[in-house]
């Protein structure tokens, strides 16, 4: 869809090229990323793509498929995905679509009906303006049926804040990278999806068995059990106790406030019932009512792990009321939290040290652990006004302006604002940052599990805090993760399922014969198409980095007192990384051999 | 004593889980559109399951104008004669509940049968939101609309007191 000239076109997925190499979601993404999207392209020019992406397990009964977003990112300026779960990709399948993909700018705001053949640009401009709980509620009332899917952009979007999110079902978010300034960039304010079809298995029998088996062996499963209880806040105490938690500015990493931030905490004061998204019986989401104080009446689903950490600990509060309360704004506005988190304690730093001004912030106390200053943060940031109009470009362009005084301690890689996970106390960790695709992600790799337990996936023993044998562990994380992200299959089920399953439900939903080493080599070859996707856009291997402080400063306290990755730790980790992707340990660039092998000769 | 899938709102996550296999089981394919039981999310995030309760006085039975829809004497469910259905609707108008849909390429009024007494929603329900049992009264008294039920339970589970 090119909405500068309005064209609207409907072109075949192609089974050889696009189907048996890339699969699906991350996958296509990646793939007509590397065809379409010029290098050096403006993250906000008309011809960057936008696209929406379904995997081929997606809206059936395999449990856990979400939708996958892939755009070049104003953050990083270089390839994006990012994941949403909800009811939005099942929809596009049912109305007969893989893939959405947008191009072009409107001049006037719009948004896109979509219900199956039908494709529409429709007037938008009664919706501009709208929050995402609104704009989502008045297209439903508009097409007067509460199951037509929205994806929408809130006032972030609009003011093309660079980490807007594009929000669902008002809690969920595809959340990082700033997709939602994309399709503010283009005049678009939402995407509505209706559809009537169906959807059927190339042999359904067979098909339905296997997906039967995955619920179940979901149900069974101990992590999941524990997911489905708590959700990813059951992280919260785990995470401060293993020195894991970014707290204030991720000068420390355990939190005296965890307690009240915690699983535990929301369970027995905040959630009244369990949500789930389309066909998963993990339901990890938690609907909750705020039932005193100041916060009193907000309503939310969450808080998820990565929002008490950034919008919670990193800002030194402890109060879960005023971190759902900022959650519930940043779903509402269109902010991704863990961004937004990771800003404003960037900020509150700059203030505490002097580098900010009380005159900068307009008057604002900006202290950590201000529940009030970080409130405020947020509205200002979504509005662009006063500091919020610098916050609003990410940490690191905004660090970059203060002529050096807080680049040590801008949280991000590559320009994307770091996650959760503190990394000082887990190196392999620190390794998975600064080798994400997209910038400093926790979700492409995420060995913190095995560097804790001590033992690598192949059962051999590894030292939490050594770099030894952390390699390969990233390198397989991530080149699984890739292939599960074109089914697009959510991370909290992935690895119950495993490879095996997929692949056995790849089979029977596509009729494609796929071994698990073949599927496994299609995530290493997005790994390594995404990596020269990011080689076009000018990123060299001196971005495999961390920030400062992570390589400099110490933990001051947890059980991992003292504890740093080190400038020679990461060199020491990268350089195995990169022999084993067989990349030019040079350079960082796949090697002619590696992308021929992998089927990659068109680069 | 009435038998029929009865409904927990409390419990339901909004997976749609029973509309996947209702589909598959009743279609053959996964289509929420030919699903005989329907989940809508009502702000601010309540999920509601709409699927026939079996009313003992049922008014789809009344409203049929050719009269094709009788209860099944053996699992209790009333049933629509589809291959006789024109499509007319007045069935689905006639629903309290708002359970009964129109089939979008057949012509053809469709419901919740109970799948002969083994309802497949029922099993693949992760959370026994819905379950299958008897009733030992009118399950009529659930056969509201949506919009009711969501107000309902918005009061029961998001509602706090005003303060003083």
């Amino acid at each position: 869809m090119d909405l500068t000239t309005g064209e609207i076109r409907t072109a075949a997925t192609d089974a050889q090229f696009e189907c048996e190499l890339f699969l699906g979601g991350k996958g296509f993404g990646a793939v007509t990323v590397w065809k379409e999207n010029k290098p050096k392209t403006d993250p906000f020019s008309p011809d960057n793509i936008l696209m929406f992406l379904t995997g081929p397990l997606t809206g059936t009964l395999c449990p856990g498929t979400r939708m996958c977003v892939v755009t070049k990112s104003p953050l990083t300026g270089t390839f994006c995905d990012s994941y949403v779960g909800g009811h939005l990709g099942p929809e596009f399948k049912f109305a007969g679509y893989d893939a959405l993909v947008v191009r072009g700018r409107s001049e006037r705001p719009v948004y896109l009906w979509i219900k199956d053949d039908h494709v529409d640009i429709c007037n938008g401009e009664r919706l501009w303006g709208l929050d995402t709980f609104q704009t989502e509620e008045k297209i439903r009332q508009e097409h007067t049926d509460p199951s037509v899917r929205v994806g929408c952009i809130g006032p972030a979007g609009e003011r093309l804040v660079r980490f807007a999110h594009i929000n669902t079902e008002r809690y969920r978010q595809a959340g990082r990278g700033g997709t939602g300034a994309v399709m503010g960039s283009k005049n678009l304010k939402a995407v509505a999806v209706k559809g009537t079809g169906e959807i059927h298995a190339h042999n359904p029998d067979e098909f339905n068995r296997l997906a039967r088996e995955a619920h179940s062996i979901l149900l069974k499963n101990h992590t999941i059990r524990a997911r489905r209880r708590w959700g990813t806040a059951r992280s919260v105490l785990y995470a401060s106790d293993q020195d894991l938690y970014p707290t204030r500015n991720y000068q420390e990493a355990t939190f005296e406030g965890a307690e009240t931030l915690s699983a535990e905490a929301m369970e027995t004061r905040f959630w009244v019932k369990h949500k789930a998204c389309y066909g998963c019986p993990v339901n990890c989401g938690k609907l909750g009512i705020v039932r005193n104080g100041p916060y009193k009446g907000t309503i939310l689903d969450g808080i998820e792990y990565e929002t008490t950490a950034l919008l919670g600990a990193n800002c030194g509060i402890a109060n879960y009321e005023a971190v759902a309360h900022a959650n519930m704004l940043c779903d509402k506005l269109g902010l991704d939290t863990i961004s937004a988190g990771n800003v404003i304690a960037h900020a509150m730093e700059c203030y505490e040290k002097g580098i900010l001004t009380k005159e900068d912030t307009d008057g604002l106390e900006l202290r950590f652990g201000s529940e009030q200053a970080m409130i405020e943060l947020v509205r200002r940031i979504a509005h662009r006004s006063g500091l919020g109009d610098s916050l609003a470009e990410g940490v690191k362009r905004f660090s970059e302006r203060l002529n050096g005084k807080a680049q040590g301690f801008a949280m991000h890689v590559k320009g994307l604002e770091l996650p959760g996970w503190g990394v000082r106390a887990s190196p392999g960790m620190g390794l998975a940052y600064a080798t994400a695709d997209r910038g400093g992600c926790h979700t492409r790799a995420w060995p913190i599990n095995y560097e804790l337990s001590g033992i690598a996936p192949n059962g051999s023993m590894i030292g939490r805090y050594s770099t030894r044998k952390k390699a390969p562990i990233v390198k397989n994380q991530q080149d699984y993760g890739a292939a599960a992200d074109c089914l697009v299959a959510c991370w909290f089920v992935r690895d119950a399922i495993g490879p095996k399953r997929y692949v056995q439900m790849i089979s029977a939903a596509t009729g494609m014969n796929v071994t698990t080493k073949e599927f496994v080599e299609v995530g290493e070859r997005i790994w390594n198409l995404t990596r020269m996707v990011n080689a076009h856009e000018g990123l060299t291997m001196n971005e495999d980095t961390l920030p400062k402080r992570m390589l400099a400063e110490p933990l001051p306290s947890g059980i991992a007192r003292g504890r740093k990755v080190t400038q020679a730790k990461l060199r020491r980790m990268l350089d195995e990384y990169y022999g084993l992707r067989g990349w030019d340990r040079n350079t960082g660039i796949p090697t002619r051999e590696k992308l021929r092998e992998l089927k990659l000769d068109f680069i | 004593m009435p038998r029929a899938v009865v409904v927990d709102y409390e419990k339901c996550t909004g997976c749609r889980i029973c509309e996947i296999a209702c589909s598959l089981t009743n279609e053959g394919a996964v289509s929420p559109e030919r699903s005989r039981v329907r989940v809508y999310t009502l702000p601010p995030g309540l999920d509601i399951p709409v699927v026939c309760v079996q009313c003992q006085q049922a008014p789809c039975i009344e409203a049929c104008p050719q009269k094709l829809i009788s209860r099944d004497p053996v699992t209790d469910a009333v049933l629509i004669q589809e291959d006789l259905c024109n499509g007319c609707g007045l069935c689905a108008k006639a629903c309290p509940a708002e359970a009964i849909f129109l089939h979008p390429t057949r012509a053809v009024a469709i419901k919740c049968h109970l799948c002969q007494g083994e309802p497949a929603c029922v099993k693949l329900c992760p959370t026994e939101a819905i379950d299958y049992y008897h009733v030992p009264f009118d399950t009529r008294v659930f056969a509201k609309k949506t919009e009711k039920i969501a107000e309902e339970i918005r009061r029961h589970l998001l509602e706090v007191p005003e303060e003083g």
